[in-house]
């Protein structure tokens, strides 16, 4: 509220620009900040320069972000502020390919992408010395799109051109408007209250195809959309909780969430204890302990492809139950000599989770509705959760591990049988360090690890006779050759593992630093699988062939604080 | 490095997979009319998803049709085996009711299945298991061909169905039309198929794989009454006369749930929809004990349009 400051980052890679400073001084202050990667570009004249086994094929993998925040701080007097803030960003990932045969082209591209938006308003309020308040107003959107557009072009003998193409975009979306009110409240030392209320209007588009096709000028194009009708609800929710020490070792916070969602006409209600628990053993060792029951009416539905996991968000409905869940955990955690340590394991039971029946998916039966697609069932996940940590020296760093399953059971998917969640990922693992070597030089090496995605393959086959004119003698069958998969999710793609590395040199000045960063994205060149595709090589092996985005991407920057 | 990255960008990174080594098992495949004067059964051989030679058929497997009551029939071997068609069993005719059939081969396992036979479907009035049907067919559209001395001649078919249910078991049936090709001569064609008309009727779920519908009750249904399907006959030959001569029928084919199972689950498999990229290989039904194939049984009746 009372200087300008900024910092803009600049690289090959990406550029990024943020400023604050007072808009009255002492009374408002602004904060925007931005940035967009553009490392498609620099990769495309890479990647067709060096695929130069067929030079009529030109490969145009796109992938960018951006986002923008803007924010505005009001101190309204000396017990109220009032804030306002935007968002908005997306991603969009695509692979685009045209082969050009002499007077003649096709190309397709496929692409997904999504997007964010949200605007806040809040204004806090100070009560008195016990009690605070902030209540907001959010409208947020989200978007997600993915298609496919294929088009052939061939020129004439007269130079009129002749045209085909063909669409299929799917798109769904939510659009949510929040008004929540939070206080905190402090009785006495001994006591910390938080309660508050919220209500949200979801809109949800739970999934449309466009299908557009044009043949040509000789022949009316086709535009049309096709899927499932919108569904808006109203969710509302209360809560009450109290941090409290009855004891000098024993601090508990015991909560009740209550939620109530109305939607076609339907109501579902809930309330959801929660408890949990932090004593202090001897030698600065914590023992924590949690136990909360959850009430999800924002439902999680994951199209299992092979090719890329896609997510989608949808609402409960008159006849989608909302998700039920309790989830309990317990761990210790150590400081000692600059280290904190901690080990904690939990336990999530899962009721009304949703996924698509067999043979279903979120681009199949286009004029069906979405309702009719999915199927529920339940789900648990456990696992341990290691963390080591050193916060102070001119080394520190963490080491995180965890350990996890996360399977889930449908009626009607699997013949009943519990399978893998395709996000089960039985090991994670992180290594950050970050080194001072001078008040100028600083060193980071980051290294990440996650197990492979889970997927169906087909593991064998058979031939099959069925009738299939029954108007026949009975003895004219028709023979299909049928691939069986394995247990559902009984395959695994390639972990994910990467290592990065940086330096960075930096300089101050009187109102400035100044600094390089020189750093190395992907240190060991690992492509890690961003989607797979089922193939067969040259000896006839099927294999999996998967496609990443990102090699090695060394880099340098140029920041500058001022 | 970074152009070794790029290029396997473009192409992308092989993964071998690992598969399991494969045990053979026997696929059964046996779909018969109960009321029919011969049964065809087929056992294959199932095969690792690498095995270059497949799926291969077992000429010397053996079948046999048992009941508790002690009923039991048994065909097969080399000298049942009927080329394109499989293993022919002439139908003495079989009782109704619960059947197991148990297939082998030397080298398998022997395989069992368990089927319970459908009621015999019937258009008489006061039949145990009746269907009702109201045909209209519309006035035929003619558009003649003169420069080739041929007329090509579309007409659609309404047509109103109610099948039978049943309190106490699951009712399912097909309805294929046909038209009877192997009449025509090789100058004429011919063709039927069920418009999309039936969409909004959520009983109705069209089966690429025979050219019909699955017609089965769903929960807040009033049965299978009234069930209305437009069918289009196409035909192109020399005169009119031709078309009124070709035979059409619908054939009404009630199946048991397990049957219909296996018709569902291979329709999605043979003809999914939606983006290949988003799918996952289905699992085929089976109620063969192996894990491969179906015995099914069926009864129909062919109302002619």
């Amino acid at each position: 509220m009372k200087s300008f400051h900024g910092t803009s980052t600049v690289s090959i890679l990406s550029s990024k620009l943020t400023l604050e400073g007072p808009l009255v001084k002492d009374k408002a202050s602004f904060m925007i900040s931005g940035r967009r990667t553009y490392i498609d570009l620099l990769l495309n004249p890479i990647i067709n320069s060096i695929n130069t086994s067929d030079s009529d094929v030109t490969t145009d993998p796109r992938y960018f972000f951006y986002d923008f925040n803007g924010k505005v701080n009001w101190k309204v007097g000396d017990r109220d502020r009032l804030y306002f803030s935007i968002f908005n960003g997306r991603d969009d990932f695509g692979l685009a390919s045209t082969e050009t045969f002499g007077t003649s082209s096709s190309s397709i591209d496929f692409g997904l992408a999504w997007s964010n938006s949200v605007a806040a308003a809040r204004w806090n309020h100070e009560w008195g010395p016990r009690m605070f308040s902030n209540v907001m107003l959010t409208r947020s959107q989200y978007n997600f799109r993915t298609g496919v557009e294929f088009s052939e072009r061939e020129l004439n003998a007269d130079s009129a051109a002749s045209n085909f193409q063909f669409a299929s975009i799917y798109q769904s979306g939510i659009e949510d408007y929040t008004a929540r009110i939070d206080f905190d409240f402090t009785p006495n030392p001994q006591n910390f209250i938080r309660f508050g209320a919220s209500t949200i209007r979801h809109q949800f588009n739970p999934g449309a195809t466009t299908l557009q096709l044009d043949f040509g000028a000789d022949f009316p194009p086709l535009d049309t959309v096709l899927g499932s009708a919108g569904v808006s609800s109203f969710e509302s929710a209360a809560y009450i909780e109290d941090e409290f020490q009855p004891y000098e070792r024993l601090k508990l916070n015991i909560g009740l969430h209550g939620s109530i969602l109305d939607v076609q006409d339907k109501i579902y209600t809930s309330l959801q204890p929660r408890l949990a628990l932090n004593y202090q053993l001897p030698y600065g060792t914590a023992l924590k302990a949690s136990f909360a029951t959850m009430t999800q009416f924002v439902n999680l539905l994951t199209n299992e492809g092979l090719a890329l996991p896609t997510d989608l968000w949808v609402p409960s409905t008159a006849a989608i139950t909302p998700q039920q869940s309790w989830q309990v955990a317990a761990g210790l955690a150590q400081s000692f000599d600059g280290l904190e340590i901690s080990l904690e394991g939990y336990y999530k039971k899962m009721d009304g989770l949703l996924s698509y029946r067999e043979g279903a998916g979120f681009t199949s039966g286009l004029n069906e509705n979405w309702e009719d697609q999915v199927t529920q069932g339940e789900g648990n996940s456990y696992g341990c959760e290691f963390l080591i940590q050193k916060k102070t020296g001119r080394t520190t760093g963490w080491i995180g591990y965890t350990l996890s399953w996360s399977n889930r059971r449908f009626d009607e998917i699997n013949s009943g049988q519990w399978f893998p969640f395709t996000y089960d990922r039985r090991h994670d693992a992180s290594v950050v360090i970050l080194h001072r070597l001078s008040d100028q030089w600083d060193l980071s090496a980051t290294w990440v690890y996650g197990t492979g995605r889970a997927l169906t393959l087909s593991e064998s086959r058979f031939k099959t006779f069925i009738p299939s004119n029954f108007g026949g003698t009975g003895t004219d069958l028709q023979g299909l050759n049928i691939e069986v998969p394995s247990t559902k999710n009984g395959y695994r793609t390639s972990p994910y593992h990467r290592g990065d590395i940086s330096v960075t040199k930096s300089k101050k000045r009187e109102h400035t630093e100044r600094s390089w960063i020189f750093s190395c994205y992907n240190v060991y060149n690992n492509l890690n699988p961003f989607f797979s595709l089922v193939d067969t090589d040259v000896n006839e092996t099927r294999v999996i062939r998967e496609y990443g985005i990102f090699p090695i991407i060394p880099s340098v920057a140029w920041r500058i604080d001022f | 490095m970074l152009s070794t990255g790029c290029e396997r960008i473009s192409r992308g990174v092989v993964q071998e997979i690992e598969f399991p080594e494969h045990e053979p098992r026997l696929a059964v495949s046996m779909l018969c009319n109960w009321d029919a004067d011969t049964l065809v059964a087929r056992a294959q051989s199932s095969a690792g998803i690498l095995d270059a030679d497949g799926s291969q058929k077992q000429k010397e497997a053996l079948f046999t049709l048992s009941q508790s009551n002690g009923a039991s029939y048994t065909w097969g071997g080399t000298d049942d085996w009927l080329n394109g068609v499989g293993h022919v069993f002439e139908n003495p005719g079989l009782e109704e009711g619960e059947w197991t059939l148990t297939a082998e081969a030397p080298g398998f396992e022997s395989v069992t299945g368990l089927q319970s036979t459908p009621p015999r479907i019937d258009t008489l009035n006061g039949a145990a298991y009746p269907v009702a049907f109201v045909f209209t067919p519309l006035e035929p559209e003619v558009d003649e061909w003169p420069e080739e001395d041929k007329i090509f001649v579309r007409q659609i078919i309404e047509v109103e169905l109610t099948l039978p249910t049943r309190d106490n078991a699951q009712d399912f049936f097909l309805l294929q039309p046909t038209v009877d090709i192997d009449a025509l001569s090789f100058e004429e064609d011919a063709e039927i198929r069920v418009n999309r008309e039936f969409d909004q009727d959520p009983r109705a779920e069209r089966l690429s794989l025979i050219n019909g519908l699955l017609v089965q009750e769903v929960a807040g249904s009033i049965g299978l009454e009234s069930i209305t399907l437009e069918l289009e006959v196409e035909y192109y030959g020399e005169n009119l006369q031709g078309y009124e001569a070709l035979s059409k029928s619908l054939q009404v084919v009630a199946i048991t749930p397990e049957m219909a199972a296996y018709y569902v689950s291979l329709e999605n498999i043979e003809n999914p929809s939606g983006f290949s990229l988003f799918s996952e290989p289905l699992l085929a039904y089976t109620n063969m004990s192996s894990g491969y194939g179906c015995f099914g049984v069926y009864r129909k009746i062919t109302l002619p349009l």
